[in-house]
């Protein structure tokens, strides 16, 4: 039983990661409907921004990981402005705008490399290598702030929703842009606040992931199909189904190698997943999956 | 044919001629082999690096006299680390190049050049790659690096006997870098009597190993065996010392890296790990610092650096021995004189020995992590495992 709930816990905090890379992803895919492959790439070079202010410049990591935020934020603007506003422009189909996405998170990637180096980076030893047992479960200081991160990010981007003016617009131009632009919404500025917001979202995930796993260029596309799976189970621009399906993806793949060998661990997020696509294409919390515009 | 076109012919005979290169490049007073190595992607931090090796070596070679007068020649390419690149590297070399001699490294990049290499006739030297499989993988293929069933039988033999340990867990990345060495790693165990209390395997771009390692921890293993690269490495034993496993970690040379000690901290502390290389001296010390004044920091992975180092002496000694006897410079008669040569004492890493079907035979060095440094314990000569 003490391994059962090891196993449970640890699927949790990792299922946290997951939800935490996604949760900016479907920001900007339910406000614009662009998946936004892209997203790899700045949860990438967040990291590597905070490798460069701490480990060459010398900051402190937590002024380096506050930076990451409006350093991520900026990103995601530069790539709407230079990459999809041109394609909104030219009503592009959603198709070359996801194939333009991909290709903006390769040039990223290779420009990191160029800049870095694509060896593997480390922002050195963060925490003490020890955990705290509670009962039968040992916890790490990593894992307790992943937990914390992940509620008071998702308590607050609900809230943000739910509460604000900006929120509700968010969920108006994500709805229908054309009816919103109607009502007299500057649907242009909605997307430049949803991928500034998207962006900087991925951020805690990306540091989090740098102390624990080190850095490399391609670490983002690693992490974030995993998340795109937690997306689609969760219900495509859902907020509390990202959180669910990264829960239920993270929590899977922990308690599933308690029983079956640990080398199918990976099968079992995707195994998730193509249930999901067989039985329930919603996921948790989606109504009818929102075809992508631009 | 007007003037342009016939300029147009011109140009292309003879981009022809200089891409077609001399065939036998021993008649030109060169030796030209080549080196195929990651130079990107994410194992480059090593292949770079040995890189630089070969090409002191090679700058040594041609110091010393080169090949009885003649100049070895050494042309470099990339395979990433992916076996689709190293055999574009591959054809590059062999069809553009013409050498019949390549040096490579990463089991899975040479497990998929060996029969492209003994379907064209070149000699492929595997050096680095630590997967028993690599022997002999084709007709044409010799491994000039220790495999695993050198130094994990002597790690099996060193965790038993000197360490008394009993109760071995297995961690290892689900491709030939960790599976190979695993089953030779097992199977001396099992003989010795030692007991396998947990096998996990992770994927090779997986980012936590909370679940195998909470896995491990409940068969309460005196001895964690880690087989990952370095990207994994020090997580895993990052992981495994947070919750609370107080077994041996025992790994290979991969460990002997500056981001092992950088990302696992005091978890790194006590690692064993086999080295092929013997302990370092001043001599070592001073490559060390050769290789600082070029790249301007130490070598990650010296050990292999270091064999790189030798490559190009190992092949030069092969030329001379091929020219003596006034063979042609082609792949099969390369490989009659490597095993005829046999014995190279190689400079930093003494004496190994040439044998069939196709490997060396080396005393085994097991290091420690102290200190964050690199600690030689023991050398385990050949024989003793």
């Amino acid at each position: 039983m003490g391994l059962f709930l090891q196993l449970f816990t640890d699927g949790v905090v990792i299922g946290c990661v997951y939800a935490l890379v996604a949760l900016g992803f479907v920001v900007i895919l339910s406000t614009t409907g662009i998946w936004h492959f892209a997203h790899a790439a700045v949860y990438s070079a967040a990291a590597y921004w905070v490798y460069f202010a701490t480990v060459e410049r010398g900051m402190p990591l937590v002024l380096a990981a506050l930076l990451s935020l409006p350093f991520a934020a900026c990103l995601g603007l530069l790539i709407d402005v230079v990459a999809y506003r041109p394609l909104r422009r030219r009503n592009a189909a959603p198709t070359t705008v996801m194939i333009v996405s991909i290709a903006v998170m390769t040039f990223l990637e290779n420009g990191i490399a160029i800049l870095f180096g694509t060896d593997n980076k480390s922002l050195g030893t963060v925490f003490v290598a020890h955990g705290y047992s509670v009962g039968p479960v040992v916890i790490t200081t990593w894992s307790i702030i992943t937990l914390v991160a992940t509620a008071v990010l998702f308590v607050t981007l609900i809230l943000f929703q739910q509460r604000t003016e900006m929120g509700a617009a968010m969920r108006a131009v994500g709805n229908n842009a054309d009816m919103a632009r109607v009502v007299g919404i500057n649907v242009g500025r909605i997307y430049l606040v949803a991928f500034a917001l998207g962006s900087a979202l991925v951020a805690p995930a990306a540091v989090l992931v740098s102390i624990h796993s080190g850095i490399s260029p391609t670490m983002g596309l690693e992490v974030l199909l995993t998340a795109v799976a937690a997306v689609i189970v969760g219900g495509v621009g859902s907020i509390p189904g990202v959180l669910l399906g990264g829960l239920l993806i993270g929590v899977a793949g922990g308690v599933g190698v308690w029983q079956i060998p640990s080398q199918w661990q990976q099968a079992i997020a995707f195994a998730i997943l193509f249930l999901f696509i067989i039985f329930r294409p919603t996921g948790f919390f989606g109504g009818k999956v929102k075809s992508a515009a631009v | 044919m007007n003037s342009m076109a016939r300029r147009t012919v011109g140009w292309l005979a003879l981009l022809a001629v200089l891409l077609a290169g001399p065939v036998g490049s021993a008649a030109a007073g060169e030796f030209k082999f080549a080196l195929i190595l990651p130079l990107t992607g994410g194992s480059a931090a090593y292949g770079r690096d040995q890189t630089v090796g070969a090409e002191f070596g090679v700058e040594d070679v041609n110091a010393r006299g080169g090949i009885l007068g003649d100049k070895l020649v050494m042309i470099k390419e990339d395979s990433a680390a992916d076996p689709k690149r190293g055999i574009t590297a591959f054809n590059k070399v062999v069809e553009v190049d013409r050498v019949p001699v390549v040096v490579s490294a990463w089991s899975s990049v040479i497990l998929a050049l060996a029969p492209v290499a003994a379907e064209k006739n070149v000699l492929l030297i595997s050096d680095g790659s630590s997967a028993p499989a690599v022997v002999a993988a084709s007709p044409m293929t010799v491994s000039v690096y220790p495999v695993a069933t050198v130094d994990q039988n002597a790690l099996a033999v060193y965790a038993y006997k000197d360490l008394g340990k009993r109760r071995a867990a297995l961690i290892w990345i689900g491709n030939d870098t960790g599976r190979l060495p695993r089953d030779v790693f097992k199977k001396r165990w099992l003989d010795l009597g030692g007991k396998i209390v947990a096998e996990e395997e992770h994927a090779p771009d997986a980012i936590d190993f909370s679940a195998q390692v909470a896995k491990i921890k409940a068969a309460n293993p005196d001895l964690l065996w880690v087989m990952s690269l370095i990207k994994e490495s020090p997580v895993i034993a990052k992981q495994a010392r947070e919750l609370g496993i107080t077994a041996q970690i025992v790994s290979y040379s991969a460990v002997e890296n500056k981001i092992y000690v950088d990302q696992a901290g005091q978890a790194a502390e006590g690692t064993i790990y086999t080295s092929a290389a013997p302990p370092h001296d001043a001599e070592v010390e001073k490559f060390v610092a050769r290789f600082k004044a070029k790249v301007g920091r130490e070598p990650n992975g010296l050990n292999y650096v270091l064999y790189l180092y030798n490559a190009p002496f190992m092949v030069a000694k092969a030329m001379e021995y091929l020219k003596k006897q006034g063979w042609e410079y082609n792949g099969p008669n390369m490989k009659k004189a490597m095993f005829a040569v046999k014995d190279y004492d190689l400079r930093y890493l003494g004496r190994i020995t040439m044998v069939e079907p196709g490997t060396v035979i080396t005393p085994v060095t097991i290091k420690q992590v102290q200190g964050g440094k690199f600690v030689p314990l023991k050398v385990m000569p050949v024989g003793s495992f």
